[in-house]
């Protein structure tokens, strides 16, 4: 559990601050929620805490950063969408 | 108002930032609390993780069949496109029935921290994490209020008249709620009630809110709008759970005095 957060969240922090505003952020986002789970219930192992704390950190800067990009996007697509519609 | 900040090369959308740090901050606070409280903080980082998926899929969900329709939805699935899925968008009510949903079938599965503390934990911190995000709603240009000229009245990039600035006031309600619900929180004996306690609260603030918007994102059945509808559902009930259990209560005292 503890490597597959440590590459869920290295994944997840290359979809969201490298490639963030290319439209990845929802597969950062979706990854390192996963990546989140699997560190923290990593950490109940104590052969693997040391690569699971890495994970988890790594998983949770991944997703936030995601998460800027997928809200920012949804509201611009949301606000288009309704200036369409009101035309 | 001011949808983007541009730091170097880099272009930071402030709605984003602002929600993803009221996301953060109510996170941070109800990891805090369930170390206070000497709850497992592992097993909160499963439970709070889960509860960002359910909250992220049922706020685009309800978003999309308010803004887009559910026939015009079921159209796109029977014909084999995927025209809805280039929909997006979060509606906060949906955010909060798939959160909620989420987090108590995480700790049904998981087992690893109470329903009660985690309930007392962060229940009072999601008004504190809606206060900020709405203030990114301001910033983006979303939610606004009816057309105003007056004092305090706001001009946004997506709208070509002045505004009233119904996210402020919303943001100011959901931190007196917070504070009302940390002090409540502390001496609540029965702490799955606190989520009743909220629900109830936001709901009515919410109904009275829905009056002074002037967005057009938001569908009008019966002169009441999607969120008063769900409002007016989200009220009735947990009042009556709150409701049976004070009836409950009393029965049991008068029982223990006979």
């Amino acid at each position: 559990m503890g490597i597959a957060s440590l590459i869920l969240g290295i994944l997840s922090l290359v979809c969201g601050v490298a490639l963030g505003g290319l439209g990845f952020s929802w597969i950062g986002c979706i990854v390192g929620i996963i990546g989140v789970i699997l560190g923290a219930l990593g950490r109940k192992n104590p052969e693997s805490k040391g690569l699971a704390t890495g994970g988890l950190v790594c998983s949770i800067i991944g997703l936030v950063f995601s998460l800027i990009f997928v809200i920012a996007c949804s509201m611009c697509a949301g606000v288009l969408g309704t200036a369409l519609r009101s035309m | 108002m001011f949808p983007f900040i541009h730091i170097g090369p880099y272009v930071i959308p402030l709605y984003g930032l602002l929600l993803t740090t009221g996301f953060v901050t109510a996170s941070t606070l109800t990891l805090i609390r369930i170390r206070k409280m000497q709850g497992d903080v592992d097993y909160a980082f499963v439970v709070i993780a889960v509860t960002f998926l359910g909250a992220i899929l049922g706020g685009y969900f309800v978003y999309l069949f308010v803004s887009y329709g559910i026939s015009n939805v079921i159209e796109d699935i029977k014909a084999g496109r995927l025209d809805f899925l280039t929909n997006p968008g979060i509606v906060f009510y949906g955010g909060l029935i798939g959160g909620t949903a989420a987090a108590l079938l995480s700790l049904h599965l998981f087992q690893g921290i109470s329903l009660e503390m985690f309930v007392k934990a962060a229940v009072p911190t999601v008004p504190l994490g809606h206060a900020i995000g709405r203030i990114g709603c301001l910033l983006g240009g979303c939610c606004y209020g009816f057309p105003y000229s007056g004092r305090f009245s706001v001009c946004l990039k997506t709208v070509d008249h002045r505004v009233f600035p119904i996210q402020i006031v919303e943001s100011l309600l959901n931190i007196i709620l917070f504070v009302v619900l940390m002090v409540v929180s502390a001496r609540i004996k029965k702490p799955i009630n606190l989520l009743a306690i909220y629900f109830c609260s936001y709901a009515s603030i919410r109904f009275c809110l829905e009056f002074f918007r002037g967005d057009l994102i938001r569908g009008i059945y019966l002169g009441l709008s999607t969120s008063q509808w769900i409002s007016i559902l989200l009220f009735i009930g947990p009042f009556f759970i709150l409701l049976f259990s004070k009836v409950k209560k009393r029965n049991k005292q008068n029982n223990q005095e006979f």
